[in-house]
């Protein structure tokens, strides 16, 4: 997939709020560990493994920081400290993916 | 009458239709492109029940065009806002992708053939380069093009981004720079709309039936363009409900210059759609009418081209489709279709 | 002018090549002529082109109401061209349907998808399970309802190329071949006809019970592995021609077909040992 300039790309901070694009549209399918989601607003259906559907499922229920999102993965069971870094990876992408973006800090 | 322009005149009518007339109407309906917005329009006013099944499945059918377009066109926009919105440059929605995310009736069952949005004239050049950096291409490489349109046009080059296939119009006016009528964009920018729960602005009501007259029957070809006069008559009957709407229409057409296409658009929605234009507005309105011989010459020629007939060029997005399906079927490697179900980027991201 | 039905479908020909027309009465039997001639979905022609370009070689064009998708072929080939065209019609309007590309058959009342990848060898596959028991419900569409999650038979006749013809020869002395036309863009084509059952039934719906992804490799013995319904569920869905632009009633059709049959993919060098295969399937719990 292309990078673009992408606003949510360059500024990555805890307090950052995010929020699920249109959740109400996603339809899921899940089978094992890999879940098929089909997103309403952009039409385009998406492949995800463990870590993406985790936040994704958070975010459908409303805004989370990303330390939000971080203790929530940690409390599900993820390890170790460096699996920040995944999940700031893991926004990022799904902003580019326009299933999530950063919501106005209230 | 033809039997399309009596199904969209009165669906009702439909009811009454033989056989062989639903065939003739299905042609018709094809050749146009107007399934999807038929298909609805029957809905509406309770008929689809009255088509026979074969005719019913094919109008559902011709829907998801409508869906499927919509879905990109809010695709398209979402990136469009991210390259734009850090460089400060506000998006003004126009035509078709205005008509869905305002959720208008006129956007129902309506296939749209690209994203047509406006940028205030000052900031164009820095529209440009956002959408440049962020992976926008312009279709004419040529430089004589570029100079063309950048000196006489009322839009940049048509851009499209090099992952996605829908093509992006950038506006700064609504009309050619070259025309003898010029609506200063300022009046418009400064009546606009901005639209709920999102970053665009839309054109206020009055606005945007005249940019939909002007386009018809100013900036286009008439010939051929039933969706367009279909627009015009859905506009009217959706924005005519809201509060002064109907008395504000002739002075801002005025104001912008646009008076001769609305009077043509009032007249001919009402002659061929039998659209509900207030008598007292249609009076006011011969003061745009052009002179005697003009008129009369226009009477005879608008019906006539509007006419249903066969279209000799498609819309852009169905050559599209075709032209993926023409690939499909030379067998091409599964990898190179252009299906895009597996993000990579999302599979790197999370690993 | 000739009336047809085409599974779901009604077609209206006109054409002046008479050959053409015995054809097509050959090939589609009971259901020409079977429709009311008011009202047809699809209004095609094929007509004998320029009269230029007739002095030196005879053409058919094929036409629809307003366009004209293909190039002129030779006017031997008129039948391929008319099939070939109706398939165009079918991909460009059919959108009631998931539409895969894939052949379909019926067993006890239960279907089986076998999704064409390039070298799958799916109509020489569906040729020989049609000549051996299976009721055939299409060759090139599998036409899935996405309101009801049932197959639509679109019987028609199954274009067999170059080599394929003769190994269905020597399958099947009942197999039923049309004529051979040489030399056409894909070689050398010849159709099997649809039988009476398949024609007859074409309007009784089908739940389908198994997904079987089939790759040729010659020499290969038989082999089914079981697909991981995630992966089934990317490969149908690229497989068929309207997956996006039906949005979610293309996932839903999906995950229901997915998430209700046996997914298999199988790799086979032999007819007779994939039809066994095939064959021994484990009928679904009723």
């Amino acid at each position: 997939m292309e990078h673009t300039t992408d606003s949510a790309s360059h500024t990555n901070r805890d307090g950052d709020h995010w929020r699920a694009v249109s959740p109400a549209t996603f339809r899921w399918a899940n089978w094992d560990a890999e879940s098929l989601l089909f997103h309403g607003e952009t039409g385009e259906t998406h492949i995800l493994n463990a870590l993406p559907t985790l936040i994704l499922l958070a975010l459908s229920k409303g805004e989370m920081t990303t330390a939000e999102i971080l203790a929530l993965c940690l409390d599900a069971g993820a390890p170790s400290p460096q699996f920040s870094d995944k999940i700031h990876t893991s926004l990022q992408t799904l902003s580019e993916i326009e299933l999530v973006e950063l919501a106005a800090s209230p | 009458m033809s039997l399309l322009l009596q199904a969209l005149r009165r669906p009702g009518t439909v009811r009454d239709l033989s056989l062989s007339a639903w065939d003739r109407l299905l042609r018709e309906v094809h050749a146009h492109r107007l399934g999807g917005r038929l298909s609805c329009l029957l809905e509406r006013h309770g008929v689809e029940a009255d088509c026979p099944a074969l005719v019913g499945h094919d109008l559902d059918a011709q829907r998801c065009f409508a869906r499927y377009k919509q879905s990109q066109v809010r695709l398209e926009l979402r990136k469009l806002n991210k390259a734009l919105a850090p460089v400060g440059v506000p998006m003004l929605l126009l035509k078709g992708a205005a008509y869905a995310l305002a959720d208008l009736e006129v956007a129902r069952g309506r296939d749209f053939a690209d994203v047509d949005i406006m940028v205030p004239r000052t900031q164009l050049e820095t529209a440009e380069t956002a959408l440049e950096r962020g992976g926008w291409l312009s279709e004419t490489r040529d430089r004589y093009d570029q100079r063309y349109y950048r000196r006489w046009m009322h839009e940049l080059p048509p851009l499209h981004h090099r992952t996605r296939l829908l093509e992006v119009d950038v506006h700064h006016a609504l009309l050619p720079l070259t025309g003898r009528v010029r609506p200063d964009p300022e009046l418009l920018w400064a009546a606009s709309r901005p639209l709920p729960d999102s970053p665009y602005r839309v054109l206020c009501p009055e606005d945007m039936l005249l940019h939909s007259a002007a386009q018809l029957f100013q900036d286009g070809e008439i010939a051929g363009d039933l969706s367009g006069l279909l627009d015009l008559h859905q506009l009217m009957q959706e924005l005519g409900d809201e509060a002064g709407f109907w008395d504000r229409l002739l002075p801002r057409a005025e104001q912008l210059e646009l008076g001769r296409p609305l009077y043509y658009a009032l007249r001919y929605c009402r002659r061929l759609l039998d659209t509900p234009v207030p008598n007292e507005v249609m009076r006011a309105a011969e003061a745009f009418a052009p002179g005697q011989l003009n008129g009369r010459l226009m009477d005879l020629l608008v019906p006539r081209v509007l006419e249903p007939r066969y279209p000799t060029r498609r819309p852009a997005h169905i050559s599209a489709w075709l032209l993926y399906l023409r690939s499909h079927w030379l067998r091409m490697p599964p990898g190179l279709l252009a299906l895009h179900l597996l993000r990579k980027g999302l599979r790197r991201g999370s690993h | 002018m000739l009336t047809y039905r085409v599974g779901p479908f009604s077609v209206r020909l006109r054409t002046p090549l008479h050959d053409l027309i015995q054809l097509v009465r050959w090939c589609y039997g009971t259901n020409v002529d079977a429709e009311p001639r008011d009202l047809a979905l699809f209004n095609v022609a094929v007509e004998k082109g320029s009269l230029s370009r007739r002095l030196f070689a005879p053409q058919a064009v094929f036409r629809t109401d307003s366009e004209t998708p293909f190039q002129p072929f030779p006017r031997d080939h008129a039948f391929a061209l008319l099939e070939w065209g109706l398939n165009w019609c079918i991909a460009t309007r059919a959108h009631q349907y998931l539409m895969l590309h894939s052949a379909a058959l019926e067993r006890d009342g239960h279907a089986l998808i076998l999704p064409a990848i390039p070298g799958s060898g799916k109509s020489t596959l569906a040729a020989a399970l049609a000549l051996s028991g299976w009721r055939l419900l299409s060759d090139e569409f599998g036409l899935l309802d996405w309101k009801t999650g049932l197959l639509q038979p679109v019987p028609r006749a199954i274009p067999l190329k170059n080599d394929s013809i003769e190994i269905i020869r020597r399958f099947s002395p009942q197999a039923d071949l049309g004529p051979v036309f040489p030399r056409t863009r894909k070689g050398d084509v010849a159709h099997l006809r649809p039988d009476k059952q398949a024609l007859s039934r074409d309007m009784e719906t089908v739940r389908p019970a198994w997904i079987v992804f089939p790759r040729y490799r010659a020499g290969s013995s038989v082999r089914l592995t079981p697909l991981p319904r995630h992966l089934a569920f990317v490969r149908l869905s690229q497989n068929a021609f309207n997956y996006r632009l039906i949005g979610v009633a293309g996932f839903a059709a999906v995950e229901h077909v997915v998430d209700t049959c046996s997914c298999w993919s199988a790799e086979y060098g032999g007819l007779d040992s994939i039809l066994s295969a095939l064959d021994r399937l484990p009928s679904p719990a009723p």
